[in-house]
């Protein structure tokens, strides 16, 4: 229709000058008259029975509207297993649980309220980790595992504090490591980290008068929450509206509900006066944190460095509620044998209780947990057989036409690509093992390499509006969020692509359930395929009918109507018009036109419950490929990083300059997980690190410059052709530091983060 | 409570603009251990999570002469309590003269850390890993004080007491520091920590020394993070007076060194990994001040440029 002329360019961001001139409004910068603040009282123990609460002293406080306590709302909620109380029930099970809930006219009231409850717990001994969670004498965290609602991902088993076990049941493993010349087992730790985001929680919830249950919050997924709440509250869909404000990051952190339940209940209670919870940043670690995880594999590779088999055992550590961590043990898994041709493929993924706080979606939805323990793995196996690790990847690597893990048989595969031009920009050729300077005093220098893949989720809905109004400005209406990702950027030129109009002349809306369309979830970078794909067939069917108007007007076919910079073109003199004067001429009195848009594909199949097959289990797929040159220091254990190449199939780019930011953000997490941040616990089962002071995220000063290769495989069903990218960046970061590490130095780190201190104890062991 | 931040607590606030004025002000309060807010990057952080909670806040901001790097007549530098870290760092005497304290200053925290932070706020909040601390130790600088019943001149070397323990008395204000001037010799500050900006050293080391013809001729170590305060490593220092500037000698000193620390495990390191980096930290201080050297004989003379 029109010239491709948006798809590609570097455009600005459309929210870039309200963000940095501080105009941008997120939740907690709402300003909502009445507004009552909330503060939650919180477990100090990770596992009791609560004996009693005694709230009187804090309702006799001055201000204090409401006081509640688990025996005030029942119901549970959780996306894949209904297990968790709004405010705990009898039992604490994670130390930060809710316990009860006050709110008052003002922050400070509110606190001290919570400070005069007076709660008696008889302690019970904690399960920290999986180890002891699966021990048999270990004491079942859900006795009612069995008869909770749950989703049919979530293979529970029953008498065990596993809430999933994945499996993946393909060829013969046995077989072939018998067929191997050499077969390598070894067991990587991740542990639990943090998602940062720099907004910390907001969610404001009031009744409205009309019966409306009104929340603006700061979660990435407006219809997961409104479809939540309202099974809660026993509401139907249409009275929930979610309004989501600026987001300040998400990361998988806001996918699910989490603290709402507790202030929408507090908001039942309030006589319609607006709710508000804010969190510190000190509370906002405990609302929810990422997955530990413990991989052992095993793997039998032939001389040449042919894979023939692969045996993975995981254990994920999601905490006292299930959350979303049976979906991340499924997901992770299907993909935990690598992106590598494997006839011999078997997998057995448990996701387990533990009184620990709750895990959920991480920017890569337990990728990066299984990415560095396959690809440290291989770098070994590398090693070992005195091959490059280059390559023995280019040997075994995923290609167009094999058939992934699950029988899938994959289309438009960019690994190979990313792999060759990564090594490419970074130098390193293949049959060659990277060089080691020795820079004098114990410091040497080298470089490492680690790849990565990645599904989305099913075909999910997404849906979009695109309204042109007469005067030819456009609106967007899609809630997949913007969190920071870009993705109304994204929307913006899509719709300006499609309409023939410049980028200026669109808005794109907050989502807001009262208006924008369903999404089912941002995650699984999912944005710019589903959403994108949304908003250009919304935009085309809004320019179709423009263009049936235009048509009338210049008694021509509408196939012959071209838009070009916001004026419509008469085919035949070639004039152009505005939007206004045709749509104004086409209608007496004028019209406005809404274009519907869709992204769901037909044919997504699940996975086989014993075997893990399907053929379609995920829309597109991501690829990534990573080189860390490093300097480590065997004298102290530190390590600098001097670049981070990095190349991402992006499909084709529809922002180059978004792309490219997607990395560096992505890169950074994958350098902050790799080197510096861990959450620590005590015995207890408490954060001792829920601070930035304590926990290690890497600054500006830390992040080395990073050169972002944005390799374009085409996919057939991406809008434009492109596919997600924000995820993939993030784990082959770790493994490729630990690569250059070995190749600097000699020493196989298997646990992150591989702090100074941890490297210095390698070096030692290793006689360093 | 493991994830609650505590209310704060109600405290007066003031904001006295003489020294008459506070004394006035401790006289009506006595009683009250007043919080003294200088840049409050250490004091409202504090406040905040509970572990400080002053019923008495007083803002020294508004009190006159304690702000500024000036030259005294006796060749000394004199800081003003209320010196930023930052105005430490852009200060051309401390860039080319006291090296070492530079770079203490400059990788103190971030940028807006150093804007807030003052010298004298750094050194009475006596942390043992305080980027100021050694280098001062190392420079035998003195610490001016005022309190009602008079001033005083503290060498540093007395100032640290214990774990967060100063010399300070109830009410007693830092209104200075003076570091000599010395010809002739170069120095030297090594921080390590898990990042390159926003942390707190896991230990440190800063070195002052003159060099004659290849031979060390006086030395002063000061280490961070080696014990619950600043150290000094007097047998490293008697060690390597006297002996030439040789790679054995300055492995020998780090080692010295680190058999007069005592380190503790916290939850950034342990007392192990403390103890096997003092004596790397020590060794590339003493390299780096001696390579100092090399440049000292061009600049010789050179003045505030």
């Amino acid at each position: 229709m029109t010239k491709d002329t948006l798809i590609g360019k570097g455009l600005l961001r459309v929210d870039a000058a309200e963000k940095v001139t501080g105009m941008a409004e997120y939740t907690g910068d709402l300003d909502l008259a009445g507004v009552l603040e909330a503060e939650m009282l919180t477990s100090p123990y990770a596992y009791a029975r609560i004996r009693s609460i005694d709230v009187s002293r804090a309702l006799s406080l001055d201000g204090v509207i409401e006081v509640m306590t688990g025996n005030d709302i029942k119901g549970l909620y959780g996306p894949m297993v209904k297990d968790r109380p709004v405010l705990a029930q009898g039992v604490v099970r994670f130390a930060g649980e809710p316990v009860a809930a006050v709110a008052a006219t003002s922050k400070q009231i509110a606190k001290r309220a919570v400070e005069l409850i007076d709660v008696q717990y008889e302690q019970l001994k904690p399960v920290l980790t999986h180890e002891e969670a699966l021990s048999p004498t270990a004491p079942l965290l859900h006795e009612g595992l069995m008869d909770y609602e749950k989703e049919i991902t979530a293979n529970v088993i029953a008498g065990t504090n596993i809430c999933n076990h994945f499996k993946i049941r393909k060829g013969d493993v046995e077989k072939g490591f018998a067929e191997s010349d050499y077969v390598l087992e070894e067991t990587y730790e991740v542990p639990r980290n943090h998602h940062v985001c720099l907004e910390t929680y907001s969610v404001i919830a009031q009744f409205e008068k009309e019966g409306t249950l009104h929340l603006w919050t700061c979660n990435q997924s407006p219809y997961v929450l409104q479809r939540a709440l309202a099974a809660l509250f026993n509401m139907p869909w249409n009275k929930v509206r979610i309004t989501i404000p600026t987001l300040g990051g998400g990361f998988g952190s806001r996918v699910y509900p989490s603290v709402e339940p507790a202030i929408v209940a507090l908001a039942q209670r309030s006589g319609h006066k607006p709710v508000r919870l804010t969190l510190s940043r000190e509370q906002d670690f405990y609302r929810i944190t990422n997955h530990g995880c413990t991989a052992t594999i095993k793997t039998g590779v032939r001389k040449d460095g042919t894979i023939m088999a692969r045996q993975l055992v995981t254990y994920w550590d999601t905490g006292a509620y299930a959350d979303c961590g049976p979906l991340v043990v499924r997901n992770s898994g299907f993909t935990s044998a690598g992106p590598y041709r494997i006839e011999n493929v078997k997998i057995d993924a448990y996701c387990v209780y533990t009184n620990r706080p709750v895990a959920t979606a991480f920017r890569g939805y337990g990728i990066p947990h299984v990415t560095w323990a396959y690809e440290c793995h291989l770098n070994r196996i590398a090693h070992e057989l005195g091959l490059d690790p280059l390559e023995i990847r280019l040997k075994n690597v995923i290609q167009d036409g094999d058939r992934s893990h699950t029988g899938e048989k994959m289309v438009a595969v960019g690994m190979k690509d990313c792999l060759e031009q990564v090594a490419k920009a970074a130098n390193w050729k293949p049959g060659t093992k990277p060089a080691v300077v020795d820079l004098g005093d114990g410091r040497y220098r080298s470089l490492g390499l680690a790849c990565s893949w990645k599904g989305t989720m099913r075909h999910h809905a997404t849906s979009a509006t695109v309204r042109v109004l007469e005067e030819g400005s456009v609106e967007v209406n899609c809630s997949n969020v913007d969190m920071g990702q870009g993705s109304s950027t994204i929307y913006a030129q899509i719709a300006a692509e499609e309409l023939g109009i410049p980028v200026e002349q669109v808005t794109v809306r907050h989502p807001d359930t009262f208006i924008t369309p369903y999404d089912r979830t941002t995650s699984a970078s999912r944005g710019t395929f589903h959403g994108g794909n949304a908003v250009m067939n919304a935009a085309r069917d809004a320019w179709q009918q423009v263009a049936v108007y235009a048509a009338k007007v210049f008694r021509c076919h509408p196939d012959d109507v071209k838009a070009e910079n916001g004026l419509i073109i008469d085919p035949e003199t070639g004039h152009k018009y505005a939007f206004g004067d045709i749509l104004n001429k086409a209608v007496i009195g004028g019209v406005d036109v809404i274009g519907r848009g869709n992204s769901y594909m037909e044919g997504g199949t699940g996975l086989d419950r014993e075997t893990g097959q399907g053929a379609n289990p995920t829309s597109f797929w991501m690829y990534a490929a990573q080189i860390v040159d490093l300097e480590v220091d065997t004298r102290t254990g530190q390590t600098t990083v001097h670049k981070i190449f990095a190349a991402s199939d992006v499909g084709r780019a529809i922002n180059e300059t978004n792309c490219v930011q997607q990395i560096h953000g992505g890169v950074t997490m994958g350098l902050g997980i790799a080197l510096s941040e861990e959450l620590t616990f005590d015995d207890k089962g408490r954060i001792l690190n829920n601070n930035f002071h304590d926990y290690k995220i890497q600054t500006c000063m830390d992040v080395p410059p990073i050169e972002a290769i944005l390799v374009e495989v085409p996919h057939p069903l991406g809008p434009y052709g492109a596919k997600g990218l924000g995820e993939a960046p993030v784990g082959p970061v770790a493994p490729a530091v630990a690569d250059a590490v070995a190749n600097a130095a000699g020493i196989w780190i298997r646990r992150l983060p591989m702090t100074p201190e941890r490297l210095l104890e390698a070096f030692r062991k290793d006689g360093k | 409570m493991v994830n609650k931040m505590p209310a704060l607590k109600p405290f007066l606030y003031e904001r006295p603009s003489s020294l008459e004025q506070l004394t006035a002000l401790l006289a009506d309060h006595a009683g009250m251990v007043p919080g003294y807010l200088s840049g409050g990057t250490d004091l409202l952080v504090a406040m905040r999570t509970g572990k400080d909670s002053p019923e008495l806040v007083v803002d020294l901001k508004g009190l006159p002469n304690l702000r500024g790097i000036n030259r005294c007549e006796d060749g000394k530098l004199w800081i003003g309590a209320l010196a930023t870290i930052h105005s430490l760092e852009v200060n051309k005497t401390i860039r080319s003269q006291i090296t070492l304290l530079f770079e203490a200053a400059q990788s103190l925290g971030s940028w807006q850390v150093r804007n807030r932070g003052t010298i004298g706020g750094n050194l009475a909040n006596g942390a043992p890993t305080a980027n100021t601390a050694a280098p001062l130790l190392a420079l035998d600088a003195e610490i001016l004080t005022w309190s009602p019943v008079g001033k005083r001149r503290i060498p540093v070397a007395s100032f640290w007491l214990g774990a967060r323990k100063t010399a300070l008395h109830t009410g007693e204000i830092i209104t200075g520091v003076e570091i000599p001037l010395k010809q002739g010799s170069s120095s030297a500050y090594t921080k390590l920590g898990p990042r390159k900006a926003m942390d707190i050293a896991i230990a440190s080391a800063a070195v002052v020394l003159s060099l004659d013809r290849g031979i060390i001729q006086e030395v002063r170590i000061a280490m961070g993070g080696a014990g619950p305060t600043p150290l000094r490593a007097r047998s490293a220092e008697a060690y390597l007076t006297g002996r030439p500037a040789l790679a054995e000698n300055l492995i020998q000193a780090g080692k010295l060194a680190a058999s007069e620390s005592n380190p503790r495990t916290s939850t950034r390191a342990t007392r192990e990994y403390r103890l096997s980096v003092i004596p790397v930290l020590v060794e590339r201080s003493i390299r780096s001040a001696l390579k100092r050297q090399e440049g000292l004989v061009e600049e010789n003379g050179g003045e505030d440029r």
